[in-house]
């Protein structure tokens, strides 16, 4: 099949035929043309189809300190692969787990690798690797292949409450979806300037990349940790297109770097991955008082974002978080009610249409559960696990979690994850993990009712998680508590971390 | 409030994190990086400096002291502080 209109590749390739000299990607030590991108990523993409990798999963450490991964993901869509993009800071046993849940055979090597994807290596010779080309190579000519229909764009994982992290598998077309529907939405131009914020294991950075590149515009990646320095550098590279997790906007406030006018050219800002919080929102009008204010919502398994809501005029007194708005394009929600609630405008979010992705991998009874048919009305629908509350005019507003995940800066946090990580070393041990707010963020502490030691299990957590499914702290108490019927008494742990025991 | 107190109050305000990522006390020198080395996300940072500048009585224009990129080191802090 020829590739879609709005495929990624599509629009990226008819950006580097129209705007050849522009630049596409400007990173801390050096920025590449679209003309540059595009021959990288094709010399990159030969290689791949090459090696054989046509049709398959490819992993890659996604490190965003230079150009060489960007032109990694371009070449493995061209070469009609799936990406399936490995968290930078590991570690190497999440990795293994990664590799194995997805079923990568192929991985694209770095051109820089660290101590732990040279461990990696040495671990996992049964991959065929790949190893990046020399920039100094001419690049080939190469026709991005054509895909079947139901080809696999990207593999991300999410956390699982049982059985670990879960893979996502989101295809071509889902999307070209997104991508058609958002660029149906808003307009960008060549000028604009893109942030590109989100690590790219998140599928929010699809959008950073595509998004930008359809538009034929540059795309901005922070060289600093952290975001600590943010509002300075958006300034200093005049960002017309921002798009964050709230957190990073709550880190410039209190930085004190948001101050008002600061942000003059911005045009856009969008924000998605975590409730915002109208009092943010006041302080974003005043520093970038020339930009539109969106709030995005949607699960990695509705592909990046799936409804909106702008905001217009002031904050209300009383404050509390944006809604999420509505579905745009061809999206659909559904609200059904809760147990033992008769409300038909408040329940759990059900999402469908085109950006509904086809499931996870290997995990069907999870896939199951989540993707449902529903009597009467066509299509798959992803049951999200939000409460959420739709008001007279059809704006949808956030309510919370129908279950126990967390989200911490912006990441996906099956408290579960971390118990059952644990349980492995508590000899027959429990451990719950609950949340804490600690100067407005969420942190996690975990309880234990095994005499242990905590460095220990805190040394095993870091060897097996990424970092921010390590807890603050691990307390040990004699026994945890339950509920009447039996249950961890969440609240009230919830209760104990919070004033600090 | 000499170098000294400023690293003990810092280590008292970092006990819990340190332990977190099994970083030990001899490995903060004054080149440390609190937030590139992952001890501290940028949020763990502000609220470190928040709580030196309610210990000193100084108010830091942060913006101005991250310019130098070196505000995030066990040395830069000792800088802002002492």
């Amino acid at each position: 099949m020829p590739l879609e209109p709005f495929d990624p590749i599509s629009l990226f390739v008819r950006s580097a035929e129209r705007w050849p000299q522009r630049i596409a990607l400007e990173v801390a030590d050096g920025h590449w043309s679209y003309a540059e991108l595009n021959d990288r990523s094709n010399a990159l993409a030969d290689t791949l189809v090459a090696a054989g990798a046509e049709g398959q999963r490819v992993a890659f450490v996604a490190r965003r300190d230079g150009p060489w991964t960007y032109a990694a993901i371009l070449a493995i869509l061209k070469a009609g692969a799936s990406c399936v993009p490995l968290l930078p800071e590991g570690p190497v046993q999440r990795w293994n787990t990664m590799l194995e849940r997805s079923g990568a055979s192929f991985i694209l090597g770095s051109l820089h690798p660290s101590p732990a994807e040279v461990e990696l290596r040495a671990q996992r010779q049964e991959l065929t690797w790949c190893d990046p080309v020399s920039n100094d190579k001419p690049a080939p000519l190469f026709v991005p292949r054509e895909v079947p229909t139901n080809a696999e764009a990207y593999v991300m994982f999410t956390s699982g409450s049982t059985g670990g992290p879960k893979g996502v598998s989101v295809t071509r077309r889902n999307v070209a979806a997104y991508l058609g529907q958002f660029l149906g939405e808003y307009r960008f131009t060549p000028e604009d300037r893109f942030t590109q914020h989100f690590a790219l294991p998140f599928d929010l950075s699809v959008h950073d990349l595509f998004v930008s590149w359809s538009s034929g515009a540059c795309l901005c990646v922070p060289s600093d940790a952290g975001g600590l320095r943010a509002a300075t550098w958006a300034r200093k590279e005049r960002i017309t297109v921002w798009f964050s997790v709230p957190s990073l906007g709550a880190v410039m406030r209190r930085a004190r770097t948001l101050v008002p006018g600061s942000l003059p050219d911005l045009r856009y800002a969008f924000f998605c991955g975590e409730a915002l919080l109208w009092e943010l929102i006041t302080e974003w009008q005043r520093a970038a008082s020339n930009a539109r204010i969106i709030n995005l919502y949607g699960p990695t398994e509705a592909t990046i974002a799936i409804t909106a809501y702008e905001v217009a005029g002031p904050a209300p007194v009383e404050g509390g978080t944006v809604p999420i708005g509505r579905p745009f394009g061809a999206n659909r929600v559904m609200v059904t009610p809760l147990d033992g609630t008769t409300d038909v405008n408040e329940g759990e979010l059900l999402l469908g249409g085109p950006q509904i992705a086809a499931g996870y991998i290997n995990a069907p009874e999870a896939t199951a559960r989540s993707f449902v048919q529903v009597p009467g009305k066509p299509g798959t629908w992803y049951r999200t696990g939000d409460h959420v509350r739709m008001d007279a005019a059809g704006v949808l507003h956030f309510i919370g979690r129908v279950d126990h995940q967390l989200k911490v800066l912006g990441h996906r946090v099956e408290p579960g994850e971390v118990d059952e990580t644990l349980a492995g070393v508590l000899g027959g041990g429990n451990a719950v993990t609950v949340p804490v707010v600690l100067n407005g963020v969420t942190r996690l502490i975990t309880y234990v009712d095994v005499p242990a030691d905590v460095d220990r299990l805190l040394g095993h957590l870091r060897n097996e998680l990424p970092t921010h499914f390590v807890p603050e702290r691990i307390v040990v108490l004699d026994e945890l508590p339950r509920t009447p019927n039996g249950k961890w008494d969440r609240p009230r742990l919830i209760h104990m971390a919070q004033d600090g025991q | 409030m000499d170098s000294k107190q400023l690293h003990a109050l810092i280590i008292g305000h970092l006990a819990d994190r340190m332990v977190r990522l099994g970083v030990h006390e001899r490995e903060l020198d004054k080149g440390f990086d609190l937030v590139r080395s992952g001890l501290l996300d940028s949020l763990g940072y502000i609220d470190l400096v928040a709580a030196l500048e309610q210990a000193t009585g100084r108010q830091v224009d942060l913006e101005k002291a991250l310019e130098s990129g070196e505000a995030t080191t066990m040395k830069g802090l000792y800088e802002l502080f002492s």
